[in-house]
């Protein structure tokens, strides 16, 4: 029974948001938790930070709020959202203008663009990554001269599949 | 100007190296100020500097914060640092513990 008590006192605790660069998963009180057993198909949006455990097929526009794929979150879709934190499975890009997360046991098949990528030990992924340089640190070269550079790189590595989605 | 130091651990680049090809059987480690432009092939790779180049490893691959890397890695488990700058593609095969990586 003591114990029972010291559980409700910490369960009555507010929870922090998530803050940027936490390897957390959101669990915020404005949040929306899509469970196992739910299987969407179509396309998604809101407005509120959003943890998916169930299946998705579609896309999700979910701009400037943080998407987290739980651990058995399965998503087949193309994501657009603030901040974005996978520990499933997802096959799809992921289009981010904050932080991208693939945490330990994340299995990632699809292109991420995004400013800032953490790729923890155990995620798997494979596609390709494009970060746009981080004004604060250097200043942003002109996306034509970039593609330009990386063709020549992609050229010669012709073993590689260079293959583009867009 | 380019200072190679290997020891027993294995390979690390320090300053600037323009060339086709690295290989180590072991370990190789471009450092903070260095400027590489070549492919790398080692068991495992740590950058944490300039790369533009492919990366090949049947191990790990760390970028770590402040890293800048352009080019392609194919390896068995990666691990990128908050901070760290990366273009390419990654190609980490089926199973992420599958030494079974390389060019095909």
């Amino acid at each position: 029974m003591f114990n029972k008590k010291i559980r409700n006192d910490e369960d009555s605790k507010p929870i922090p948001p998530m803050r940027i660069g936490e390897q957390q998963p959101i669990r915020s009180k404005n949040v929306s938790v899509i469970g196992p057993t739910l299987i969407f198909r179509g396309e998604l949006s809101a407005d509120e930070d959003l943890v998916i455990e169930g299946t998705i097929e579609g896309t999700i526009a979910h701009h400037k709020k943080n998407l987290t794929i739980g651990a058995k979150g399965r998503v087949s879709a193309d994501i657009h959202a603030s901040s974005v934190l996978v520990e499933g499975q997802l096959d799809g890009d992921i289009h981010s203008d904050g932080l991208v997360s693939l945490a330990k046991g994340a299995a990632v098949n699809g292109n991420i663009y995004c400013s800032r990528l953490v790729l923890q030990d155990g995620a798997r992924f494979n596609g390709k990554v494009e970060m746009a340089k981080q004004p604060a640190l250097k200043i942003a070269p002109k996306p034509e001269a970039d593609d330009d550079s990386y063709a020549d790189k992609e050229n010669r590595s012709a073993s590689v599949s260079t293959e583009k989605r867009f | 100007m380019i200072r190679l130091r290997s020891s027993a651990e294995g390979l690390i680049i320090d300053g600037t190296l323009e060339c086709a090809l690295v290989h180590h059987q072991r370990h190789l480690t471009v450092s903070k100020n260095a400027r590489v432009e070549a492919d790398l092939q080692a068991s495992t790779v740590v950058v944490f500097g300039h790369l533009i180049g492919d990366i090949v490893s049947e191990g790990k691959v760390l970028l770590a914060n402040g890293s800048d890397v352009r080019g392609d890695i194919s390896c068995a488990g990666l691990f990128i640092e908050e901070g760290a700058q990366f273009k390419g593609q990654i190609d980490m095969g089926v199973g992420a513990t599958d030494a079974n990586v390389g060019y095909s």
